[in-house]
């Protein structure tokens, strides 16, 4: 019965409905406005290219998926063409909170800037698995899914990434996170081991 | 997962979020009455949480929306019929990855061929990467049977303890074969050093106010049957963080080392890089490499 009542929905209807959520995770990856826009253009060009496929009561999940790992990709095949200290994702190095940026207009306080700065600094991986987590409203079997990775290592990259968050948002923002964050167990950031000649 | 030394480990951001099942539920109940460490770790995870989740929502900009809106132009879905304008944009896209079933196979093999070129163009060999993956290798390790050596409790006859001071200890301290630190850079120290009846070393380290533990075996380190969760580059080395455990193959040792800070793990590891480096715990290196010579 019902599926007799069910017509594809228009494109109109899938923009004006699907597009706040994915431009908000979109932006929650990527930290930045053109690169959310970018991003959300991508994944809506994918979806408009796949519409045949399209089934009711996915379209959600198929969204979340697409978006997570189009970033993902991105950020692989800039991590390829660069080094960095640690090797690692650009992602990976410290970048500094950047209210004054005239880009970055979401925000409504200052401490929205300090958790997105936050966000930043984590490694992608850890971003997504957190961001699909504690904004999206994932459960972990469906990050397991969406990722394609396994619990064990979902559980691993939501703890390692709230983790990290928290000792971030105490060095950055001691003020205004301390009755957020635990300050019983906080020491201080690890110093760089400094090359000593040798003798 | 159980963590290290019967800990919550990373389940505590499971527990946190109810996300664990029964049986593992009852477990960390109870040991959380009596684990002031895990209970806090829980707690920390639950405020991070919210944190995030505070986060405002985004605004759309309009001009996006309006762009979205006229992908769909000229397809004759919203009554346009400029067909032409259509049909390079549909031209330019590949195929979309994930339609169909046969596209989930493809995109797992193409994590993995991802994964193993990172390790090639970060400056290491192809045939280096590989080596290091390479299953049926001489004395290949798993991480899981090292770091499962932390799990043996230090007993009066294996334990040492060390002087507590930034002092080197003496090499009568240290286990036969092994030649003490001359060394060790400031902030940290060497609060025992564990003998393993399996020929192992445990060294436990207090890096800057952080416990850290160190295992060392000698081996070809196995990765083919345990998840990697990330994989770094430090110097020459290659870091694979499997559970806790941040693990590097270092010549001809497989070093194991976790700590409650990941950087602080990566520091330690950075250490073992022997590539030309001058770092300050060159020394505690070559000092622990002894037994891999013999």
């Amino acid at each position: 019965m019902q599926a007799e009542e069910w017509h594809p929905p228009t494109w109109d209807e899938i923009v004006r409905q699907y597009t706040p959520q994915v431009y908000r995770l979109a932006y929650r990856l990527t930290g930045q406005v053109a690169d959310a826009e970018d991003l959300t253009q991508e994944v809506f060009l994918r979806v408009f290219r796949s519409l045949d496929s399209y089934t009711p009561g996915t379209f959600a999940g198929w969204l979340h998926r697409i978006t997570t790992n189009l970033f993902l990709d991105q950020v692989r095949r800039k991590a390829r063409n660069k080094t960095s200290a640690l090797g690692e994702y650009d992602a990976d190095a410290p970048r500094a909170a950047r209210a004054d940026e005239p880009e970055r207009g979401f925000e409504i306080g200052n401490l929205d800037v300090d958790i997105q700065a936050a966000l930043d600094d984590l490694p992608p991986e850890y971003r997504a698995a957190v961001v699909l987590r504690d904004i999206e409203d994932l459960t972990y079997e469906e990050i397991a899914d969406v990722l394609d990775i396994s619990l064990g290592t979902v559980r691993s990259r939501i703890h390692r990434g709230r983790a990290r968050l928290r000792t971030s948002l105490a060095h950055r923002s001691p003020a205004e996170t301390a009755a957020s964050v635990d300050s019983d167990r906080r020491g201080p950031s690890f110093p760089r081991l400094s090359p000593r000649p040798a003798q | 997962m159980i963590g290290p030394f019967g800990h919550l480990g990373a389940d505590a951001c499971a527990f946190a979020d109810g996300s664990l099942d029964e049986a593992r539920t009852a477990w960390a109940e109870a040991h959380l009455d009596r684990c002031e460490d895990c209970a806090a770790a829980v707690r920390q995870q639950r405020r991070q949480r919210r944190l995030t989740s505070s986060l405002g929502d985004v605004e759309v900009p309009s001009s996006l929306q309006d762009r979205l809106l006229a992908l769909c132009e000229g397809t004759g879905a919203q009554g346009a019929d400029d067909a032409s304008e259509r049909r390079p944009l549909r031209g330019e896209l590949a195929p979309a990855p994930w339609a169909g079933g046969a596209a989930s196979r493809t995109r797992r093999a193409t994590v993995r061929v991802v994964a193993v070129a990172a390790v090639s163009v970060l400056g290491v060999g192809v045939a280096a990467g590989g080596s290091l993956m390479a299953i049926g290798a001489t004395r290949t390790t798993s991480p899981e049977r090292l770091t499962a050596l932390a799990a043996v409790a230090p007993t009066a006859s294996t334990a040492r303890v060390a002087p507590v001071s930034t002092a080197p200890a003496a090499d009568d301290d240290w286990p036969a074969g092994w030649t003490s630190p001359d060394a060790l850079p400031d902030d940290s120290r060497v609060s025992a050093v564990h003998d393993l009846d399996t020929g192992d070393l445990r060294v436990d380290l207090v890096v800057d106010g952080h416990d850290v533990t160190v295992l060392e075996t000698e081996g070809v380190l196995g990765l083919t049957d345990v998840t990697v969760t990330r994989s770094v580059r430090i110097g020459e080395l290659e870091a694979h963080l499997v559970g806790d455990w941040w693990v590097a193959q270092a010549g001809a040792e497989i070093v194991a080392v976790t700590a409650a800070d990941d950087d602080v793990s990566l520091a330690v590891i950075g250490e073992f890089d022997t590539s030309g480096s001058t770092g300050v715990l060159e020394s505690i290196t070559r000092g622990w490499q002894v037994i891999a010579g013999g």
